[in-house]
């Protein structure tokens, strides 16, 4: 009975995370770039009172067995990488990537190499091409201050409109990752590749299904809200299940330590 | 005089088994790939005292009233945890556009290899990892068809070096840009009371000479599903209520003995 009562424990646990996931999920809504998440749950090991054929007598197998499960645990989270939909916003310092390729950024004050899928760049005091936290897009893309405009091209060629016509200053370059889920988020919509993400191969856009830009749009969040909140309608009433069953173990200890008066 | 408490008691530790049972398919009633577990009880005689159609004969010794009706050991009657069973009852599938997710329509299960040999499972959310081979998201391996008997590393699925995007048909082989790369093993067993868990969303085999995985026949791979848990929560909760209440009764059974014990003890000293 105390079993029962830390199984539904393990199940309640399990439950708030996914409520936790999804409250994530529903909080980010509106921000572009954002992938939403999945838990995944487990069972975990089982107890093995009796094994299937297991000798009984002579000649007498038993045909079936008693195992006793422990509960459930959280397996994995991870973020899915579907591509979210196109938010034109006409800035041209928005891009946007039509793929599965990262834009890798170097954090300010670090200087460490991190990725992420949203593009809202902005010119910092130096006409540099940087993220509203400070981070550089990297290779650095600086854009002359005579400059009239910038172009970005699909395959991530950056060229500027000067009074003398046309002027490369730069190539955006993607990363591709073979298991994008292996990717750590670090928040501000920054990964950090792992060993588990492989390390980032960085292509041309268009190559290699990294996937072109389009300048003066931004990815929307991926997250479906008809779906995240069926997602937690279920969460909540496991929890509410789990909760019952403790419950029951609760009233079945008291029924037992009530026998002896 | 206290012979009928154990029955009760026996009937009391067998609620607490299926409670138990309960809890863990309805902690894991949100888990993917999960198969549900039910309890078989067991009614248990100790012996027969005296067999019902026994011919009337000049009673030898004083009648008693138990002479007057036929004793088989249902008095003594003790119920036992025959064994827990594993119900392999399709969940629901479903949607996930995930195109490593795959759900097994049919009886059949995916073969993973792990530390311990190879397991199987339901669970089809794989994963890809870093070195490009398919895993579940433990971390083991999935393995491709071919010979049960060769090295399970030679049947890894390695999609490294290929580009595009992965379809898998519903035979279970996996394409990319139209290329077939490999085939993704799906196994049935004849038995499926020797197919053990063994946690972690895994199946074990524990009579793999009797009972050998056999090719998939009737089993179909659907890509970019996931199988639910087959855990029905209403039925669940019904033979909770009923499991608590027979506890109950159980328990008031014990009390009776208890208060005829106490009876025996201390009133029929004062006689």
């Amino acid at each position: 009975m105390i079993k029962a009562l830390t199984t539904s424990a393990t199940g309640l646990e399990a439950q708030q995370a996914n409520i936790d996931r999804i409250a994530n999920d529903l909080a980010n809504v509106n921000t572009d770039g954002y992938k939403r998440e999945t838990t995944e749950f487990h069972d975990l090991m089982y107890e093995n009172i009796k094994d299937p054929g297991a000798r009984q007598g002579a000649n007498t197998v038993s045909p079936v067995g008693i195992q006793k499960g422990m509960g459930v645990k959280v397996g994995s989270t991870h973020k899915i990488f579907e591509q979210g939909s196109a938010k034109m916003t006409s800035n041209p310092y928005d891009i946007m990537i039509e793929g599965k390729g990262f834009l890798p950024v170097t954090l300010p004050n670090t200087g460490e190499v991190v990725y992420t899928r949203t593009g809202n760049f902005k010119l910092d005091a130096q006409g540099r091409l940087s993220l509203s936290n400070g981070a550089l897009l990297e290779p650095v893309i600086s854009v002359p201050a005579e400059s009239t405009g910038v172009i970005i091209h699909s395959n991530g060629e950056v060229k500027a409109l000067t009074a003398q016509g046309e002027q490369g200053i730069g190539q955006i370059q993607l990363a591709n990752f073979i298991n994008p889920q292996g990717l750590m988020a670090i928040g501000n919509n920054f990964y950090k590749s792992t060993t588990a993400s492989g390390q980032p191969q960085t292509l041309v856009p268009g190559e290699g299904g990294t996937g072109n830009l389009l300048q003066g749009a931004l990815e929307a969040s991926n997250v479906n809200v008809a779906n995240s909140m069926i997602e937690m309608i279920g969460a909540q009433r496991a929890y509410e299940m789990n909760t019952r069953v403790m419950g029951v173990a609760d009233k079945m200890l008291e029924a037992t330590t009530n026998i002896v008066r | 005089m206290s012979k009928p408490l154990w029955p009760a008691v026996s009937g009391a530790v067998a609620r607490d088994l299926q409670v138990e049972v309960i809890s863990n398919n309805l902690a894991n009633v949100n888990t993917n790939g999960f198969k549900k577990d039910g309890v078989d009880f067991k009614e248990y005689l100790v012996k027969n005292e005296k067999m019902g159609d026994l011919t009337a004969d000049i009673p030898r010794s004083p009648i008693k009233d138990k002479d007057l009706y036929p004793l088989d050991g249902r008095d003594q009657s003790f119920v036992v945890v025959n064994g827990t069973h594993t119900s392999f009852k399709t969940g629901g599938l479903k949607v996930t556009d995930n195109p490593l997710d795959v759900a097994l329509s049919g009886p059949g299960f995916l073969e993973v290899a792990t530390p311990g040999g190879i397991r199987y499972t339901k669970a089809g959310s794989l994963k890809l990892g870093p070195d490009g081979r398919i895993m579940t998201s433990e971390g083991h391996p999935v393995l491709a068809k071919g010979d049960p008997g060769s090295d399970p590393a030679s049947r890894y699925i390695n999609l490294s070096g290929q580009e595009g995007s992965i379809h898998i048909n519903d035979r279970g082989e996996i394409y990319m840009n139209d290329n077939f790369v490999s085939r993704i093993s799906v196994v049935e067993f004849n038995d499926m009371k020797t197919v053990r868990k063994t946690g972690g969303l895994y199946f074990e085999n524990k009579n793999a000479i009797a009972n050998p995985p056999q090719e998939a026949s009737t089993t179909l791979v659907k890509q970019g599903m996931v199988e639910t848990s087959n855990v029905n929560p209403v039925e669940e909760i019904a033979n909770l209520i009923r499991a608590n209440r027979m506890f109950e009764e159980d328990l008031k059974a014990m009390k009776t003995v208890n208060e005829m014990l106490q009876k025996e003890a201390n009133e029929l000293g004062k006689m």
